[in-house]
């Protein structure tokens, strides 16, 4: 079944290059390869360009993976239904569960080195201006792609039972929702807005919902600080689960759905 | 369904709402933290200015700040404050990911034992 | 299950859940496909055919009863394993290449490495698109691309073919065409299943024929016992316009050939041969008389229809 599901990940990989998705990928990186200098010219010769360059170009890379999480994971399996393109393949012996997984998997390896690309070029850009390699950026980079991982899961899950626009918003919900940092909830519905009661309901939301904030470690390569194994494992780990629970979800949906 | 989708979208756009500039006092220094980085996401624009020390100061930037929009001042709160790891972080993600997992394992037994 | 049946299908029934209210696509639709035979499925649109494939594909969860698929339950791996299916609307993966759609289907269906090359180059080779195999999908004519649908369904070389309207939409010689394919595989001994709206395609390559109408099968037998009209006879006879008239009470019909044909209860042959030669025409055959099976289509389909 291993087979089947490398497979059906291969048909949508190959269909994604056919479309020529990674154009995009590849326009984006000549984009972070030319940032530094860029930024480096408005900063007079001062130091603090690679910080801002950094920041600036995981920030890009971080917008840029959840979108392609939110689009591959509503599309994936919502186009195969819409262009019919599903019937000839559950005619074959693969169960939908391989099917799903399959498809999370196209979405994953086209996300993941998209995001590997984007995060060599930017880490080549900054080492060409500064003399020194940053490997935390692709630390930071893959954490994003984890990041982005759960959310095309949770999309996956959301385009089961949901059409195509719906499941979009229901994305782009759950980041927003889930990504909420608890200073952020504090400040806006607490201090400026004075509504404790709103506050509840984000932070009660937010318990239900996957804690996008701590995948987005960005601060320990802007501010050069360490990045503890420990914590990078814990959530390799939360992330896994989360990921595992939507899936679970979106099987359950899926395999009893008529098509 | 579509109702669902306008209806969430509305959600959504409240927070477009929360950056009309706002009568609240200014914010305190030191919010309370649960989660890694003080500094979430630091999608500031003006960050450029502050650190590479042009015609803004971070004292500039709060002396300011009473008049802007909520969502900028507090960016600027966020970049004023040190970046830290909150002591045992990790146990706690742990603790989140265990109470994952073993929602997962219910899902399971609940929804394919009796499929098996 | 008898073990000379590919396909078999007991009281099934699905009802779909609509905006309005429920819609009954099978009530107890009963179904029984011998192995090796060419199976025609007919009936209008909406009578539920669709529904059906679909179910015996596992696409769709019927309600209540059983469908068996080469012995196995319908939409389990193991029946999955036994059939090749052609959709209605033949859509792929434009983008990708014959061959190279060709081989990952071919994985898909469990064939093992060594062998799908082999097998990718047979079944286009079977469908006459042996010359385009690096050809991409989106090149292909509506017919090339029904011929690639059928390629991908014998990939696997299943004992069984599930065709859903094999010649919807084709020009004339492309659905020649695809009938000599259908009786090239039934040569080989693949039985077939296929539903269609082409009732001459269906009177041509059938050994049996199923008709559903309002979710259930109303009729189910060889092509000659569908159409056979019990204890009458069509006498078929050479003769002038003349005869038209002079034979009026046996309402005479010219045929294309330029032959007239009369269709008498079996008692009545004699009397009937006499008044056309009495009335100057000359006799060519006498034989069981025969309906046409759009003819038999519309009578049960209105059957159903009043029933209801």
């Amino acid at each position: 079944m291993i087979l089947r599901i490398y497979y059906l990940a291969k048909l949508y990989l190959l269909e994604q290059i056919r479309r020529q998705a990674h154009l995009i990928t590849l326009f984006l990186a000549v984009i972070l390869l030319m940032l530094p200098a860029y930024i480096n010219s408005f900063s007079l010769g001062l130091s603090s360009f690679e910080r801002v360059a950094k920041d600036f170009g995981l920030t890009l890379i971080n917008y840029y993976a959840v979108a392609l999480a939110i689009y591959l994971g509503v599309t994936a399996v919502s186009s195969d239904v819409e262009r019919r393109t599903l019937y000839p393949l559950l005619a074959r012996p693969i169960p939908r569960w391989a099917y799903l997984m399959g498809k999370f998997v196209g979405v994953m390896v086209v996300m993941l080195s998209s995001v590997l690309v984007l995060s060599l070029a930017l880490m080549l850009s900054v080492a060409a201006l500064s003399k020194f390699a940053d490997g935390q950026i692709l630390v930071v980079a893959l954490c994003y792609g984890l990041e982005s991982s759960v959310l095309a899961a949770a999309c996956i899950f959301f385009s089961t039972f949901a059409s195509p626009p719906l499941a979009g918003v229901l994305g782009v919900f759950l980041y927003f929702v889930g990504g909420l940092s608890t200073s952020f909830i504090n400040f806006f519905l607490v201090e400026d807005r004075g509504s404790p009661a709103a506050a509840m309901l984000a932070r009660l939301l937010k318990m239900v919902m996957p804690h996008f904030d701590l995948f987005r470690v960005k601060n320990a390569v802007v501010y050069t600080l360490p990045l503890p194994p420990e914590y990078l494992a814990s959530i390799v780990v939360y992330g896994l689960a989360w990921m595992v629970l939507f899936l679970l979800l979106a099987e359950r949906v899926f395999s009893r759905k008529d098509l | 369904m579509r109702r669902l989708a306008l209806l969430l979208w509305l959600v959504l756009l409240l927070p477009v709402g929360a950056q009309s500039p706002s009568d609240s006092p200014s914010p305190s220094a030191s919010p309370d933290e649960d989660h890694v980085w003080t500094v979430h996401g630091a999608e500031h624009e003006s960050h450029a200015d502050v650190e590479a020390g042009g015609e803004y100061t971070n004292e500039g930037l709060d002396a300011k700040s009473d008049n802007y929009p909520a969502i900028y001042k507090f960016m600027i709160r966020e970049t004023n404050s040190e970046p830290y790891l909150r002591k045992g972080e990790s146990r706690l993600v742990l603790r989140d990911a265990a109470v994952v997992w073993a929602l997962n394992i219910a899902v399971i037994a609940l929804f394919y034992r009796r499929r098996r | 299950m008898s073990d000379d049946l590919a396909l078999e299908v007991r009281e099934l029934r699905k009802t779909y859940k609509t905006v309005g209210g429920k819609q009954e696509a099978l009530r107890g639709l009963d179904l029984s496909v011998k192995r090796g035979h060419v199976y025609g499925y007919v009936g209008p649109n909406g009578a539920g055919k669709s529904t059906s494939i679909k179910c015996l594909l596992g696409l769709v969860r019927p309600d209540s009863g059983t469908a068996l698929v080469m012995g196995y339950p319908a939409g389990s791996v193991e029946a999955r394993r036994l059939l090749g299916f052609l959709p209605e609307v033949a859509v792929y993966h434009e983008f990708m290449g014959a061959e190279e759609l060709l081989r990952i289907h071919a994985a898909l269906a469990g064939v093992p490495s060594s062998e799908r090359t082999a097998r990718c180059m047979k079944a286009l080779e079977m469908v006459g698109l042996a010359q385009r195999k690096k050809s991409r999908i989106r090149e292909f004519s509506k017919g090339m691309k029904q011929r690639f649908g059928i390629a991908q369904a014998l990939v696997a070389d299943p004992p069984l073919l599930i065709l859903d309207e094999l010649t919807s939409g084709l020009d004339p010689i492309a659905q020649r065409e695809l009938k000599d394919l259908i009786l090239e595989l039934k040569a080989r001994g693949i039985t077939i299943f296929f539903s269609s709206h082409m009732m001459s395609e269906v009177e041509t390559v059938c050994d049996s024929i199923g008709i559903i109408a309002r979710g259930r099968l109303r009729a189910e037998g060889t092509l000659h016992d569908l159409l056979r009209l019990e204890n009458q006879v069509a006498i078929q006879f050479r003769g002038g316009d003349e005869l038209l008239e002079k034979l009026s009470a046996f309402q005479p019909r010219r045929l294309e050939t330029g032959d007239l044909v009369v269709t008498v209860p079996l008692p009545e042959t004699d009397a009937a041969i006499d008044a056309v030669r009495q009335a100057g025409g000359s006799v060519a055959t006498v034989l069981p008389a025969q309906r046409h099976l759009e003819d038999v289509l519309h009578q049960l389909v209105k059957a159903a229809e009043d029933a209801a």
